[in-house]
């Protein structure tokens, strides 16, 4: 049961973590940055509540906030450029934060240990705050908040603006504010997210946070979906649950992970959640359109 | 008819092209205004222009006397100004009601109005709104549809659906005939007639003649993104150097 309980809040981490990438998508602006946010949020979290004592739900705050705050300082410039130039300029922000925690030491006497970030030996002993109730209360929490993004005008003019910018921006929709501010809004809920996790794992290590979580994080929008806020959450639960599954391949799980991620790309591009929409949909028009031909003129 | 939109020595250049050189008109609240030239005569960069998808190299533009030159393209429209593509950009994955509704959005009451995922007062109204629009365009059985399931023609009048959601005071209309079969054609017609009457200015930039000839006030033609001529239907038609522009010359 413990076991299906620590697969069930590792994927509610990882859904927190594909949301955050999805607040991006979602004004069509492919972004990695949100691991170095995830990170920043670990650390940051891991700090606050192991060596200053602060309580776990404001510690969260303040981390999703100062990532926000850093989310609106990388977002803004980044308007400029689309792509695989942002994605490479958000890779490189998540770069630069690795390497920052990888030299980054602080540590601090608690109970006769000290405690804190050792550089590249990582930050150990962070005190356990987190489990399936937090998990399940953030993971609540954030979905909520797109589910309401998505009924909302906002959510229709982030749509817009993912699909045709410049007719978007015909539309009325203020460009820069809308990506600027979703930019900001994943970046705190990727500062949760990590502030969670550090909490959670206890100890966490740059090396952690480094292109292959980036590319996780993609891989559960994509496999998952982009077009609405169900489909990250499917491909992140997904995507947590397979290695499990997998187990009975022994040294070639990740081999078989692999193949399989492919596959379901391949068989499904939009996505499991948005194929299947836009397939339930089809059907519908065409149950629509034979009435409308049995009715006549 | 007072001046609406007054467009004065409007110029634009990419890199050494001269697309559009000091081309100056107005359009009066009510007035449809064709603008017409052969392909590449500077007619879509006029429009780019106006609603701030380009900047523009030189000359101003005003809308009922507000200077809009260098706005950005959300403040343009919100002044009144709202436009149609030649390439058509309904957002594709949306259905027929969220792409009129995303029209709507800047009629909101507040900023928290964006905000609000309830349904208002202010919301119903602009759902019944919404639906008028649709109903007038003949979309009502595709109203959940996706935007890219429509047919081509379909999906022009939804541009056009969607433009009118913005309430604007000048409607710009980019090549809506083309592509239409003839009962289409009559039907648009009608249908620009009718946006006119209700004292929208518009600008139609168009290649079919029997529409412009037949719903346009007044014309001006392009050429090499120089205005060549302007003036009502009859004298454009019988202008030697738009018949030039648009059969050549006898050899």
């Amino acid at each position: 049961m413990s076991y299906i309980v620590s697969i069930l809040e590792l994927g509610g981490l990882n859904v927190l973590l594909a949301l955050s990438v999805y607040a991006t998508l979602k004004v069509g602006q492919f972004s990695l940055a949100q691991v170095g946010f995830w990170s920043i949020g670990a650390y940051g979290a891991g700090m606050l509540t192991t060596l200053y004592g602060v309580p776990l739900g404001p510690a969260l705050l303040v981390c999703g906030a100062v990532c926000a705050v850093i989310g609106i300082l990388l977002g803004y410039p980044c308007l400029r450029i689309k792509g695989i130039y942002l994605a490479l300029a958000t890779i490189a922000f998540s770069e630069v934060v690795r390497v920052f925690f990888h030299n980054f030491k602080h540590q601090v006497e608690r109970a006769g240990k000290l405690v804190g970030p050792d550089a590249s030996l990582g930050f150990r002993g962070i005190e356990v705050q987190t489990a399936w109730p937090q998990i399940l209360v953030a993971v609540v929490v954030v979905v909520c908040v797109f589910a309401w993004i998505e009924r909302s005008r906002l959510g229709l003019s982030a749509n817009a603006v993912r699909e045709d910018e410049t007719a978007a921006a015909c539309a009325g929709v203020n460009i820069v504010a809308l990506k600027v501010g979703m930019f900001a809004f994943g970046a705190f809920v990727a500062g949760v997210g990590g502030g969670l996790y550090s909490t959670y794992i206890s100890f966490v290590n740059s090396d952690n946070f480094g292109f292959h979580l980036a590319l996780i994080s993609i891989f559960f929008v994509s496999v998952g979906g982009t077009e609405r806020f169900y489909g990250p959450v499917i491909g992140a639960m997904l995507l947590t649950a397979l290695p499990e599954v997998l187990r009975f391949a022994g040294d070639f799980r990740m081999v078989v992970y692999g193949v399989i991620v492919l596959v379901l790309m391949l068989l499904f591009p939009r996505g499991l959640a948005d194929e299947a929409r836009a397939r339930a949909v089809a059907w519908w028009q065409a149950r629509q359109l034979r009435t409308v031909e049995r009715s006549g003129p | 008819m007072n001046d609406l939109l007054r467009v004065s020595k409007l110029s634009k250049s990419f890199g050494g092209l001269r697309a559009l050189s000091e081309v100056s008109f107005s359009v009066g609240a009510g007035e449809i205004f064709g603008l017409i030239g052969p392909n590449g005569s500077g007619k879509t960069t006029t429009i780019n222009l106006l609603t701030g998808i380009l900047p523009p190299s030189g000359g101003s533009f005003w809308l009922d006397g507000v200077e809009l030159s260098h706005a950005r393209p959300e403040f343009i429209v919100r002044a009144g100004m709202a436009r149609t593509f030649q390439n058509l950009r309904p957002f594709a994955s949306q259905s027929v009601r969220d792409n009129v509704r995303a029209g709507q959005t800047i009629h909101c009451k507040s900023v928290f109005a964006r905000f609000n995922a309830f349904t208002t007062d202010d919301e119903r109204e602009m759902g019944r709104e919404a639906d008028a629009l649709i109903r007038r365009f003949g979309l009502q059985e595709r109203t959940d549809w996706p935007a890219g399931s429509l047919s081509y023609g379909e999906k022009k009048r939804l541009e056009i659906a969607r433009a009118l959601a913005m309430r604007p005071r000048v409607l710009l209309l980019d090549e809506p005939a083309a592509g239409m079969n003839p009962v289409e054609l009559e039907w648009l017609m009608a249908a620009i007639r009718e946006i006119g009457a209700s004292g929208v200015a518009v600008l139609l930039v168009e290649h079919h003649m029997k529409l412009i000839m037949n719903v346009c006030h007044n014309i001006a033609v392009l050429n090499f993104g120089e205005m060549i001529a302007h003036g009502p239907p009859d004298a454009i038609s019988c202008d030697p150097q738009v018949v030039t522009a648009y059969l050549g010359k006898v050899a």
